[in-house]
């Protein structure tokens, strides 16, 4: 079964194009590689592989920032994820 | 002279204004006496026209069970009323900010009227979700701080996009109030909302594109550069194409027990009788983009 990071790097390569791979500490706001009108299919996707709702208005942009928080803030303990053993 | 200023003082704005003015204070209503609101709706139908459903003329569409179709429509229909929520309050926060600000002396008086019947508007569409779907579905948008179209802090480019995104969204949510207004198939508290939304719509949709047409000339003849304009183009026709997207919510899927919500809407999204539906949806919009010159060679 993929990692649920894979999704995610997934979605963003088929967003930006040409773009490589995205290191875990880059910032995908600053970068552009998530905008405000891509935003809310992002969460959906996230939503998706996580399998439960976001409250985005109670959350920080810093959750999201880059892929290393996404991970750490929503997938933790996923297989091959931060928390695994 | 601002460039604000020059664009909105017309006399031809002030005279559409004043005359929108007074056909909101003659059609004034209580909304909170307009409408019945029975404990319940009836289950055992659509609560939004077939042809308005995210899955209408697909494969997946003719998969579905009636009772599925059902359930479809009542989440669907509930997705449809809190995305009006959320769009609202964005756009009162917006108008509120704009309405004695130098510049938006023409314009002020009508948006008194705008502020108060939109702010109904949210109240009507909130109940309905809150009342039958027991829930608003949440907004998903953030504030990311990215500055959109080459304009930095420009507030003409602000004031511009404000009003169009706002233009673009009273236009598409038309078409459904319309349809729903006139389906005789629906319950007539769901044909009621519509039908008077629709009614107060059609003056906000007659000044907003009128501002927006104009704010956009003044952004012609200011120093913008063609790549400056281009970049708003390309960001306003994005931004048609998202809010069309906002009706493909996999918490509806999900909840009207559909799985792989998010699949399934990627699924629908490339359907091709998906992109047919969204023409039609957006052919007003379309046209004034075009006619106006702002979605010219895109």
């Amino acid at each position: 079964m993929a990692h649920p990071m894979d999704s995610i790097r997934a979605w963003l390569a088929e967003k930006n194009p040409g773009v490589g791979e995205i290191p875990p500490d880059a910032d995908l706001i600053e970068n552009r590689l998530i905008d405000s009108l891509g935003f809310m299919e992002f969460i959906m996707l996230l939503e998706s592989v996580t399998g439960r709702d976001l409250a985005v208005e109670t959350m920080e942009l810093s959750q999201f920032r880059t892929l290393a928080a996404i991970e750490k803030n929503f997938l933790p303990g996923t297989p091959d994820g931060p928390d695994a053993s | 002279m601002s460039v604000l200023t020059r664009a909105l003082d017309t006399p031809e704005l002030r005279e559409l204004l004043d005359r929108l003015s007074e056909k909101a204070a003659a059609d004034y209503y209580n909304p909170y006496r307009t409408f019945d609101w029975p404990a319940s709706l009836p289950t055992d139908r659509l609560w939004m026209s077939p042809d308005l459903l995210s899955v209408h003329g697909t494969p997946y569409e003719a998969s579905l069970s009636e009772e599925q179709l059902y359930a479809l429509s009542r989440w669907e229909s509930v997705n449809f009323y809190s995305l009006n929520v959320h769009g609202i309050r964005e756009l009162l926060i917006e108008v509120t900010r704009r309405i004695h600000r130098p510049g938006f002396g023409p314009t002020s008086e009508f948006f008194h009227h705008f502020i108060g019947e939109e702010n109904e508007h949210m109240w009507f569409f909130a109940r309905f979700c809150l009342r039958y779907g027991g829930k608003i579905y949440p907004d998903r948008s953030l504030t990311l701080g990215q500055e959109t179209g080459g304009g930095g802090s420009d507030p003409a480019v602000a004031d511009f996009l404000v009003f169009a995104r706002i233009l673009i969204f009273e236009q598409i949510v038309d078409y459904y109030n319309m349809r729903m207004a006139a389906d005789e198939s629906l319950a007539p508290t769901i044909r009621a909302v519509n039908r008077v939304h629709h009614q107060d719509e059609s003056r906000h949709i007659a000044c907003g594109s009128r501002i927006v047409e104009l704010l956009w000339r003044a952004l012609e003849e200011s120093d913008k550069t063609a790549e400056q304009l281009d970049e708003l183009r390309a960001y306003l026709k994005r931004y048609t194409e998202t809010s069309i997207e906002n009706f493909y919510n996999p918490s509806c899927y999900r909840d009207a027990n559909i799985p792989d919500g998010f699949a399934l809407r990627q699924r629908l999204l490339a359907d091709p009788a998906r992109q047919e539906a969204h023409r039609r949806v957006l052919s007003r919009t379309n046209s004034f983009l075009r006619r106006t010159g702002i979605l010219a060679g895109h």
